[in-house]
């Protein structure tokens, strides 16, 4: 599951997506600027993911 | 003869994700418009998928749905060409559209009043579509906090009588979008497709 918030001009949108298909989708849907800018949001997003899963796989050993 | 060539101009070009080539047909969507939508120009969005705030701006009388019927958007029109640096330079451009619904209100005869108040208020007007994979399409701009409809650059609504035996009345609508790029397209949740297929307010 992966919690994304979007800021834009003082509004604040809050959106949880199930997939990473999910997520490039709201990308795109709500964040501002060109697609480059938005493809690296959704690699961050994902990468951040992955590292909070792996710190609680690692947690959980 | 060509351009000059800026390659500076390019920054970095987008990378089409990968289709299933085994099911194309699931990589389609619907080229049909279902539902317009009319909304005050300064009209803005928290959240485009949020049912709550479509349904207070519609109860408001800042958004109106005329009844269902079937759309197209063409292909964009450009006009007042210019040559600069050997490149032809369209500085108007403009996308026209169509609507036609048969729908009438044949209890209260109303629907008439309805179409001729949108053309009365129709400088403070834009348009958003639905298509009918329950995709809206507004400005390729749109973020939160932002107007999502689209600016229109001429708006008709026609009341036609065929004459065609047997033929109905239908109401049309057209006119041209001050907008050349692709429009966004944004997938709603069934909440919101609710609200806007449901609710045929008028204005």
């Amino acid at each position: 599951m992966f919690e994304l918030t979007f800021s834009v001009n003082g509004k604040s949108i809050t959106k949880t997506a199930k997939k990473e298909s999910e997520v490039r989708r709201l990308v795109y849907l709500y964040s501002n600027g060109n697609h480059a800018e938005k493809e690296a949001m959704i690699k961050e997003v994902i990468a951040s993911k992955n590292e909070n899963d792996f710190v609680n796989e690692l947690k959980n050993k | 003869m060509a351009g000059i060539c800026k390659p500076n101009c390019v920054t970095a070009l987008p990378n089409f994700a990968a289709v299933d080539d085994c099911d194309l047909l699931a990589s389609f969507t619907s080229g049909e418009i279902a539902v317009i939508l009319f909304m005050k120009c300064n009209l803005e969005f928290t959240d485009i998928d949020d049912a709550n705030e479509w349904e207070t701006k519609i109860t408001n009388g800042n958004i109106t749905i005329p009844f269902a019927g079937n759309g197209k958007i063409d292909e964009q029109a450009e006009s007042g060409e210019m040559r600069i640096k050997c490149t032809t330079v369209s500085t108007v451009q403009r996308k026209p559209f169509e609507f036609t619904s048969p729908i009438v209100d044949n209890v209260a005869q109303t629907e008439w009043d309805k179409y001729n108040s949108i053309m009365k208020q129709r400088l403070g007007l834009v348009v958003a579509f639905l298509t009918c994979d329950n995709i809206l399409l507004i400005s390729p701009d749109w973020v939160s906090g932002e107007v999502p409809g689209l600016g229109l650059s001429s708006l008709k609504v026609s009341q036609i009588f065929s004459g065609e035996a047997d033929g109905k009345m239908t109401y049309k609508i057209n006119g041209e979008i001050a907008e050349s790029r692709s429009l966004k397209r944004v997938k709603l949740s069934p909440e919101t497709v609710e609200i806007l297929t449901s609710t045929n307010t008028g204005s």
